[in-house]
């Protein structure tokens, strides 16, 4: 995925500058949410298993996120050939755009769930529910 | 038009991110050119199209009847069935050797992915045979295979899994149903609940594999086996014999997947189901386990599946609903040029097709973990395949629950009633996060086997 930062970062194309700059912010959630799960896992398995599934959509959400930065940048090299679907590229290109702008901002959300939200999910008595 | 095949999206994904084209060049693979892939595409889009997506919603609202031990599913879908067949869709995705076409994983999962927009629950049968050929394929004796696996490739027999039993669902260590030795076979005892397609009226004879206990059998996971047993017996020369000991003594009232029968399945009322050990004893949950991964991979591009679905409806509807004077406007507009609607579909959208990159980058990487000429990327695509099914499969389905929530919602009040069609892909959507292993169960592989084992090298850490 850190190779596909390098492809994807172009020093003057907009549209490829802001999924390259929303991947690297979600990149590092994604590798610090995964430090914790590593540091955790044997130690406080109950606090672990609690952000499992907030993990999980948080690392769909990455690689998902790193084959759209995928799609955006090789979008971009087709539109200059001819034979190619201009307005499928050029589609394709800003629903990039929008997934870098509108749904790779949520790993940091469970990002914080996962490392910082374990105490109140296991909090309460058994009574209490 | 119900539903169009998104195949511009596909052909990008399959060439440009997944990697067909090398694919295409490992041994195995050679009837996978441009051509032929192409072909195969167009024929299912329009096989999805005209024969599948009309019988999707009647299928919903007639949902499948029970009466006598006997299922008769929707209208329609035997005859659907019967084409299906015909056309040779059924066998496409089993290896050549057993009568299949000797496609990449990732073409049969674009297909698939069609089969599963245009109706969800015709799809199910043919995903559970195939599931149950592989089993088969992998695990049983030569005698058996030779007995049902080229009627199962072909459609002409179904198959089915019988896991689940009241008392066992996400911890199969529970399960109870007996295997009683009778010679070289044996007779099972029991009761099976939420069997797929475990009966109907589709083809001749139904083929359920079906985990039970031997009588030393230790307890837990360590004693249950893998047993074949048919509806119909077989004769030596191939033709249907006696009705077998099993029967479906009713079907669920389900949330969705209407038009797919949900079985309860009850073995030996009398004397016993005759049936037949697959492999060796006690090893039917390993069994399972070296099909998980296809399994899993399969209900994500449900996910992926009904989101396009869902998506394509809610665009449908947006084009033509003309309603209010959006912002800035002076003119009646339909409701796809409000700026809200079109956040709603870019949501859709953009969800969808990162899931369909990802669930078929993921059946590229089975495809280069089994064919791949060099072992190092063998092993490499290996460990992407463990660490990219659960979220595949937890990640796409639970998407595809607020994509789908989000077409009634661009569909507004005309979504909540049942007419337009929309609540019936969420309703559809629902079971995907809980067959075949619950977003829960799927989490837990990710940070347990799957990232702790590996200390995160294959999250490239």
């Amino acid at each position: 995925m850190k190779a596909e930062l390098e492809a994807v970062g172009s020093t003057n194309d907009t549209d490829l500058a802001l999924i390259r700059s929303a991947l690297t912010i979600a990149l590092k959630a994604f590798e610090e949410a995964t430090a914790w799960m590593l540091a955790h896992y044997d130690s406080n398995p109950r606090e672990a298993a609690a952000g499992a599934v907030p993990y999980l959509k948080l690392t769909g959400i990455v690689t998902g996120g790193w084959q759209m930065a995928r799609s955006a940048r090789i979008a971009r090299q087709l539109q200059a050939s001819v034979e190619e679907n201009a307005a499928f590229l050029r589609a394709k290109i800003f629903t990039a755009r929008f997934y870098a702008e509108h749904v790779l901002p949520e790993v940091e959300t469970y990002r914080d769930e996962i490392t910082m939200g374990a105490t109140a999910t296991l909090a309460l008595e058994e009574a209490s529910f | 038009v119900t539903y169009v095949a998104p195949l511009d999206d596909m052909r990008f994904v399959l060439k440009h991110l997944a990697g067909l084209p090398e694919i295409a060049t490992f041994a195995g693979f050679e009837d996978a050119e441009p051509e032929l892939v192409e072909a195969i595409l167009t024929e299912a889009a329009r096989f999805a199209g005209e024969v599948l997506a009309p019988l999707n919603g009647t299928g919903d609202r007639q949902g499948c009847r029970w009466a006598d031990g006997r299922v008769a599913t929707p209208d329609g879908f035997p005859e659907a069935y019967r084409q299906f067949v015909e056309a040779g869709w059924h066998g496409m995705p089993a290896s050549p050797d057993i009568g299949g076409q000797g496609m990449p994983a990732l073409v049969s999962s674009a297909v698939a992915e069609m089969w599963k927009s245009a109706n969800l629950s015709f799809s199910l049968c043919q995903m559970l045979t195939m599931g149950a050929v592989q089993a088969l394929a992998h695990h049983a004796s030569d005698e058996l295979q030779q007995r049902y696996l080229p009627k199962m490739v072909a459609g002409e027999w179904t198959g089915t899994m019988n896991l689940t039993e009241p008392q066992a669902g996400s911890d199969l260590s529970a399960v109870r149903t007996r295997a009683e030795p009778d010679g070289d076979r044996y007779r099972l005892f029991g009761s099976k609940i939420f069997i797929t397609w475990g009966e109907h009226d589709v083809a001749e004879n139904i083929i359920h594999l079906v985990l039970a206990r031997l009588p030393d059998a230790p307890p837990g996971t360590r004693g249950i086996s893998l047993f074949v047993a048919p509806k119909f017996l077989v004769n030596v020369d191939g033709s249907l014999g006696s009705r077998n000991d099993l029967v479906c003594s009713s079907i669920e009232h389900k949330l969705g997947i209407h038009g797919s029968p949900t079985a309860v399945m009850s073995y030996g009322d009398k004397d016993g189901a005759i049936a037949y050990l697959v492999g060796q004893p006690n090893r039917g949950l390993e069994y399972m386990f070296t099909m998980m991964n296809h399994a899993r991979l399969n209900v994500g591009l449900e996910g992926v599946a009904v989101s396009e679905a869902a998506y394509q409806k809610a665009v449908c509807y947006a084009r033509e609903r003309v309603q209010g004077k959006p912002i800035g406007s002076a003119q009646r507009a339909s409701i796809i040029h409000h700026p809200d609607v079109r956040r709603m579909l870019m949501d859709m959208r953009a969800c969808t097709e990162a899931m369909r990159a990802l669930a078929y980058c993921t059946a590229a990487c089975m495809d280069r973990a089994q064919h791949h000429p060099d072992a190092a990327e063998r092993a490499r695509n290996q460990g992407r395949v463990e660490l990219l099914t659960p979220v595949v499969k937890g990640w796409c389905t639970e998407n595809s629950i607020m994509i789908a929530s989000t077409g009634i919602q661009v569909h507004g009040g005309m979504g909540y009633v049942e007419e337009t069609g929309a609540a019936q892909y969420l309703r559809d959507a629902r079971i995907t996060t809980i067959y075949e292993g619950t977003t829960g169960i799927q989490a837990n592989d990710l940070i347990g086997r799957k990232l702790s084992r590996d200390n995160g090298v294959n999250a490239g850490h």
